[in-house]
């Protein structure tokens, strides 16, 4: 499945401004409390806003099976879909 | 996913622009990006970074501690009643923000402080109108990826500029804008500043003031210029003579001892009681005597020598 940020949701890399943060800020705007994304978190976040498989992606950046990522991974993306920070992209984008 | 307070400010800032444009939406303000991460990438400073041993200049971030927008002046007072409706609360007001009274200053627990101006200093244009003027040659840029609109290039070195004269003019970082420029940009500036009626203060940022010298407002960008903690009643003084007609300067006259309560609440981290503020203005009334009488030896002292 692939993702996509809703037009709601602010969110910049760390890295754009400081070359040592790999965090990624997100808020849904206005009234949404901002998180921070960190190490593997920020990575699927990078991914997912790539429209990339992030499951896919995840595991061969891991160089491990998928099965073995599949779920913490999928857990992470249903939670921050949850939060409003992502959806999932329509099917012809898929 | 960790809270929000472990957000650097530089970068919080970001995400409070994308915010503070989210509430002008919903109320339909108008409203330009100023400074800070607003800033076209050519007015900032470069840097050479190594990418794979190649060196390469890049424009720096440009870091600020609070998010600064310029509001449409018909449009302030809503957008100041969707900002505080979105938990934003009001630091300092207008009437208490700075000898201009241009900007209020907001505060929100996740986001930081957002600067609400509804005019710039040193633009003598009506507010409205300079508004406009800004509006129509905005465009649109993103700040953490939602769409923002900032105003032109030239306008953005001038806003800047103007800012620079309120801190040491070309001895401010901003000053640079003026030293740097090539001649074209410099002379695209002062043909702006006089569209903006901003001739005095530019000239004060650029270090040429005293072409002004019989304006009423030089005095007061000769103090402001300077910058530091300037000699109240010199300030006052100057403000009065800045000021245009007789119910301004009664204003003026008026204010110079109307205790700051806004000030004196950031000062005390609550709000002061009615003790608090009787003492605060007899504080006052007895620095600006003494600060007078300093004032008033070197002017005589001047005056013999």
């Amino acid at each position: 499945m692939k993702y996509r940020v809703p037009g709601d949701v602010a969110w910049l890399s760390g890295h754009d401004l400081v070359e040592t943060d790999d965090a990624v800020y997100v808020m849904r705007v206005p009234d949404g409390v901002p998180v921070v994304l960190s190490g593997t978190a920020s990575l699927i976040w990078e991914l997912a806003v790539a429209g990339e498989s992030v499951v896919d992606a995840v595991a061969e950046g891991l160089a491990v099976a998928d099965e073995h990522v599949a779920g913490d991974v999928q857990r992470f993306l249903t939670q921050l879909c949850d939060h409003g920070l992502l959806e999932p992209a329509p099917q012809e984008d898929q | 996913m960790n809270d929000s307070s472990a957000i650097p400010v530089g970068l919080r800032v970001h995400l409070a622009h994308a915010a503070v444009q989210s509430i002008a939406d919903g109320c339909r303000a108008d409203i330009l990006h100023v400074k800070g991460p607003a800033l076209d990438a050519a007015l900032r400073p470069t840097t050479i970074v190594d990418v794979d041993g190649t060196p390469i200049e890049k424009p720096s971030p440009r870091w600020s501690t609070d998010a600064d927008i310029l509001v449409r002046p018909a449009h302030v007072p809503r957008m100041m009643r969707a900002l505080t409706d979105h938990a934003w609360d009001v630091v300092t007001r207008f009437e208490t923000g700075s000898v201009f009274e241009h900007a209020a200053s907001l505060w929100h627990s996740h986001l930081g402080y957002v600067d609400v101006h509804r005019r710039f200093p040193g633009i003598q244009l009506d507010a409205a109108e300079a508004f406009e003027l800004m509006w129509r040659g905005r465009h649109e840029v993103l700040i953490a990826h939602q769409s923002v609109a900032v105003p032109a290039i030239d306008v953005q070195r001038l806003v800047l500029l103007l800012h620079a004269a309120r801190g040491g003019g070309l001895k401010n970082p901003d000053g640079r804008l003026w030293t740097e420029a090539a001649e074209a940009d410099q002379q695209r500036t002062l043909a702006l500043a006089e569209q903006f009626n901003a001739e005095v203060a530019l000239a004060a940022a650029t270090g040429r003031l005293d072409e002004y010298a019989h304006d009423p407002t030089a005095p007061l960008w000769r103090v402001m210029v300077a910058g530091g903690t300037p000699n109240r009643v010199d300030e006052w003084v100057a403000r009065f003579r800045a000021a245009p007609g007789i119910p301004a300067r009664a204003r003026v006259l008026g204010r110079s001892l109307i205790v700051n309560t806004d000030h004196l609440a950031m000062r005390l981290h609550r709000a002061p009681t009615r003790a608090e503020v009787a003492e605060e203005y007899l504080h006052r009334v007895a620095k600006l005597g003494r600060e007078g009488l300093l004032a008033w030896r070197r002017r005589v002292g001047k005056w013999r020598s």
